[in-house]
């Protein structure tokens, strides 16, 4: 069977495919920093929860972190909705065929999050009442999250491997899992160390925050947030470098030709090695700082590795456009809009909080 | 026939996205006109000095966010996860020629999760201006969510000039845009009102209880006249053959009208009823009945809308099985199988005519119909015709004397292959069961 036969062609861009290719990169980072801090976060909590699980003890790392994990919810999912739509207009003959393959699990995604949605709020309005049992919504929190981040990594496997797609031929029932690929296992583990270093970064930057506000426990927090981001991090050196193992050599040979990509792909691990140092130091900011530029990096590689999978197929600047600028002035000028009117509802919540202080 | 197709069966037919789209609209619209409600009941309550009232808002704010953010917001992503299985070719279609109006439309979304988190946080903390300005905020954003999808979803059935020009704002901005908005904002008004009639009616104080059921009674009763006129007037632009349709001549539409049509004056009758003083557990017992009947009105709305589209999934541009109007022609005359890339029969021969039967039936038939289950299923469909010949028949009749199914895409030996399946396997053997 010749493979290239069963690629979907694709239907034109309104612009440049280089266009869209930014946007995803630029809003993928968005969505993963998001992301990572709500499994991490809910994973930090879950951990924290079962030290002291049966003991009628105030809930681990106070109301910092898990009353934040509500509204991380609904930015995740919003910010998680531009890269799944410019993914769609740039590699959507590959996704769509992916997402049909495994049709039944992916349609869970958006029940399981109304799932981890709900037992967040759950942990958030109960948790007083719910005392010793409190263990509960967090672990249905972290298992749907959990269970959407593996459909995820899924469904880019597929997309990714051609060569599995007449697996499709024998089963159609839309619950194909690509266990033939090595690197899925591998590539899903390392998202979920990457979320919980960030998740513990996330608390640290919450207690960050307490701390100017004089709270006493807040130096303490601290210290169990970048503890556990350092501790991930180093993990993830050795997944990901499983991770990269597992890769195709034609994969690799074709992402790292470019120089373009071997730079990033070392300064993501140069930036990562110093985000653990900085971390270690108790230095939350330029942790932080560190962190961000490597995932920009890592973001920017995976695509890198994306197109060398789909280079067989599928070229980039070969994509059919049938240009229209008028649509893209008016979501440059609305984007534009609508960041003023955040920054402008954030700071009326900013003087009010200083107020109160006061 | 360009991509893969999920095989479901009993769940065929859209049975799923009509599940999910229900739920979401239900929700959706409340998160639009649930939006004016509480900045205009906020402003109401700080003008009156009315405390008691003020502290029922910010109750109903904990419901709203609870509802619309969650089930609603992701329900909404489900609709696109749902349409992108089901119909990737459409989906597909509509993103590429929408994208920029989708990322318009998630900027709105943006700021209004922000702004009604925003809301609820600082419902006591925050100068009374302010928050009602980020009320306002959140109004407008969500109803411009409302305006830009309503523009996508109205180029499905009325795409207009685009046909001609291919302009998105000649899509966008379609001959049911006008009408399709006006109806589903005062549809949404409406759903604030019998949603705030959920949470009046839980009140144990009796003249709040009151005095807040007569306000949402009005949110109910005034915005459904309005519905009403504004339906007509999104009917009267919908192409002739498709009025005819959803009138009557589409053998699935016309309970659902007559439905919409007849709840209409059972929802004014009960707005106007529940200014009578009433005990709780009656208002509570009347809330509840309007909910559920809220739902049904809007279901109703949605599945004509959906159903009077057909054949077409895109009016006049693609059929509802994938195929574009302009390739009819050109697949007719290759064939379904060698055109279609994710089929492994490309030439029908004695042997194979069953599993290429199969292959046909799943790739032009599964996109509407169910295989027995409770959309559109086409054991029900077919169970009269018993010989190869009449159901072939049948399909060489689509398009022409059936005008709500697309016309046959396929050959003449790729017919009567689909045919020899369907009367072999489906309906027969539905009558036997």
């Amino acid at each position: 069977m010749d493979l290239t036969n069963l690629i979907p062609y694709s239907d034109p861009l309104p612009l440049s495919p280089d266009f869209f290719w930014v946007l995803l990169q630029g809003t993928t980072v968005l969505h993963f920093l998001f992301m990572n801090a709500l499994l991490g976060g809910g994973l930090i909590l879950l951990v924290e929860a079962i030290k002291v699980r049966g003991q009628s003890a105030p809930p681990p790392l106070g109301k910092e972190l898990y009353g934040k994990l509500p509204y991380t919810v609904a930015f995740t999912v919003n910010l998680g909705v531009p890269p799944l739509l410019f993914a769609q207009v740039i590699y959507g003959q590959f996704l769509y065929t992916s997402t049909v393959m495994m049709a039944g699990l992916w349609l869970s995604i958006f029940l399981l999050i109304i799932g981890t949605y709900y037992s967040y709020y759950y942990y958030f309005y109960k948790h007083h009442d719910l005392d010793c049992s409190r263990f509960w919504p967090l672990l249905l929190a972290c298992a749907t999250l959990l269970l959407v981040g593996f459909f995820f990594s899924n469904n880019i496997s597929i997309m990714q491997t051609v060569g599995n797609w007449k697996d499709y031929f024998a089963d159609k029932s839309g619950t194909l899992i690509n266990w033939k690929d090595a690197s899925l296992i591998p590539r899903y583990l390392h998202m979920v160390l990457a979320a919980l270093a960030v998740g513990g970064l996330f608390l640290a930057i919450v207690a960050w925050f307490k701390k100017q506000r004089g709270e006493v426990n807040a130096d303490e927090r601290i210290r169990v947030g970048l503890n556990y981001f350092g501790a991930a991090t180093i993990a993830n050196f050795l997944i990901g470098g499983i991770f990269l193992a597992t890769l195709p050599n034609q994969v690799v040979a074709e992402t790292f030709s470019s120089k373009l990509a071997l730079l990033c792909m070392l300064g993501s691990a140069l930036f990562g090695l110093i985000s653990v140092v900085l971390a270690f130091g108790r230095l939350v900011w330029p942790a932080t700082c560190a962190t961000i530029i490597t995932i920009l990096l890592m973001t920017l590689v995976r695509d890198w590795v994306r197109q060398a999978y789909l280079s067989p197929y599928f070229k980039l600047d070969s994509l059919p456009v049938n240009p229209q600028y008028g649509p893209a002035a008016l979501f440059i000028i609305v984007l534009i809009g609508g960041l003023a009117v955040l920054y402008y509802m954030l700071r009326l919540v900013w003087n009010q909080n200083k107020e109160v202080a006061r | 026939m360009n991509f893969p197709y999920w095989e479901l069966g009993w769940a065929g037919g859209g049975l799923l996205i009509a599940i999910i789209a229900t739920f979401h609209v239900f929700i959706s619209h409340f998160a639009v006109g649930g939006g004016l409600w509480l900045v205009l009941s906020e402003q109401r309550a700080r003008k009156t000095n009315d405390l008691a009232m003020l502290d029922y808002v910010k109750t109903h704010t904990r419901f709203f966010l609870l509802v619309t953010m969650v089930a609603g917001a992701l329900s909404g992503v489900g609709i696109w996860l749902v349409i992108s299985v089901y119909n990737p070719q459409a989906t597909s279609f509509l993103i590429h020629t929408f994208v920029m109006g989708w990322a318009t439309e998630w900027v709105c979304f943006l700021v209004e999760i922000a702004s009604l988190f925003i809301y609820y946080y600082t419902f006591d903390k925050m100068d009374a201006g302010k928050h009602i300005l980020i009320g306002w905020i959140y109004f407008i954003s969500a109803w411009l969510s409302l305006f830009l999808i309503n523009g996508i979803i109205g180029f499905m059935f009325t795409p207009g000039a685009w046909l001609e020009t291919k302009s998105f704002w000649d899509g966008f901005f379609n001959p049911s845009f006008w009408p399709s908005l006006a109806f589903r904002s005062f549809l949404a008004l409406m759903l604030a009102g019998i949603y705030g009639l959920i949470t009046s009616s839980r009140l144990k104080d009796d003249d709040l209880r009151q005095r807040t059921t007569r306000w949402n009674a009005v949110w109910l009763a005034a915005p459904v006249v309005l519905v009403l006129l504004t339906g007509w007037g999104y009917l009267s632009v919908l192409p002739e053959l498709h009025q005819q349709f959803i009138q009557g001549g589409s053998p699935e539409i016309p309970p659902f009208f007559n439905a919409f049509l007849y709840i209409t004056p059972v929802l004014i009758i009960l707005g106007v009823a529940l200014f009578v003083k009433m005990p709780r557990r009656v208002q509570q017992g009347v809330s509840v009945l309007l909910m559920v009947l809220g739902f049904m009105y809007i279901s109703s709305f949605e599945y004509v809308r959906e159903a009077g589209r057909r054949p077409y999934i895109v009016g006049g541009y693609m059929y509802s099985n994938g195929v574009k109007v302009d390739e009819v022609a050109k697949v007719q005359k290759a064939g379904i199988l060698n055109t279609a890339k994710w089929v492994q029969i490309k030439q029908i021969n004695p042997g194979n005519q069953m599993a290429a039967g199969r292959e046909l039936f799943n790739l032009t038939c599964l996109p509407c119909h169910s295989v027995g289950g409770p959309l559109n299923d086409i054991n029900l469909r077919v169970a009269k015709y018993q010989t190869v010949f009449a159901m072939e028949s049948f399909i060489s009749g689509m398009g022409k004397i059936n005008k709500y199914m697309p016309p046959w895409p396929g050959n003449s030996v790729e017919k009567t292959a689909l045919a020899g399946y369907i009367t072999k396997n489906l309906g027969q053997k539905k009558n036997q069961n």
